[in-house]
């Protein structure tokens, strides 16, 4: 596999663990901040709607620029396998675990 | 009706890109040179499956949610709005960022390039969290039938 490609799966790797994280968060500051909040509906009509294109548009933009950096070469599948895993679990937590407490 | 409609196609696309990831799943154990470019359009097709459910479930959400909302809220499972549904609404951003992700390692597959066990992976937890927004649907249509049975 060329560096290249290397450096795009472990770039949008990267941007995933980030991006589910920082959304996970994302969640609790919205909740949290009525201010937050209140502009998040008013940039797009719905906090929802302003939340998921903020994720899938940040998500791209981090993939795109992490891709440009040599970091495929240090990079092993079992460390990319443990960002994803990594990411989804992490997210997961702070969700289930915010509305539980809510 | 519309509403009706919306919803039950969010749950169709939701289910066949769920059960193409679970077909994709298995191609991948048996990944060779013959079914690698299957295993890519598989890719394709369950990263479009639920793109489609995310953008026709936030369509109903958005603009029909409101009126089941407050009957959940008013009945006897108030939880299946305030844990399951926002649960459920915010999870899905991962779930969505892993079928973008898939195609992008799926597009660089083959017997050598060793990336088998994470797109393994990457499938795995589309497939769970799939079936978990599945569930999760499931106790949201229950918890408003609570609420319209006004049961207390």
């Amino acid at each position: 596999m060329s560096a290249a490609n290397r450096n795009t799966i472990a770039g949008f790797g990267l941007s995933f663990l980030i991006m589910s994280i920082v959304s996970a968060v994302v969640v609790i500051l919205k909740e949290e901040n009525g201010a937050l909040m209140a502009w998040m509906k008013a940039l797009m009509g719905h906090h929802w709607v302003t939340h998921g294109a903020f994720v899938i548009v940040l998500f791209i933009i981090l993939g795109e620029l992490f891709s440009r950096l040599p970091i495929g070469k240090d990079w092993t599948e079992k460390h990319l396998i443990l960002m994803v895993l990594a990411g989804t679990i992490i997210s997961g937590i702070i969700l289930g675990g915010f509305f539980l407490l809510e | 009706m519309v509403s009706t409609g919306i919803m039950m196609a969010h749950v169709l696309f939701g289910v066949l890109g769920t059960l193409l990831a679970a077909a994709l799943f298995v191609d991948l154990l048996n990944l060779s040179d013959a079914n690698v470019h299957r295993i890519q359009k598989l890719g394709l097709g369950v990263a479009a499956f639920i793109v489609i459910a995310y953008l026709v479930g936030g369509y109903w959400y958005v603009v029909h949610y409101a009126p089941d909302k407050a009957v959940i809220l008013a009945g006897s499972w108030p939880w299946a709005h305030k844990y399951f549904m926002e649960v459920k609404e915010h999870l899905f951003f991962t779930l969505i960022l892993l079928c973008l992700y898939l195609p992008i390692v799926l597009h660089r597959l083959s017997e050598q390039t060793g990336l088998r066990k994470l797109a393994l992976t990457i499938t795995g937890l589309i497939v769970l969290l799939g079936l978990t927004m599945d569930g999760f649907g499931a106790i949201i249509a229950m918890g408003v039938r609570m609420g319209l049975a006004g049961v207390k």
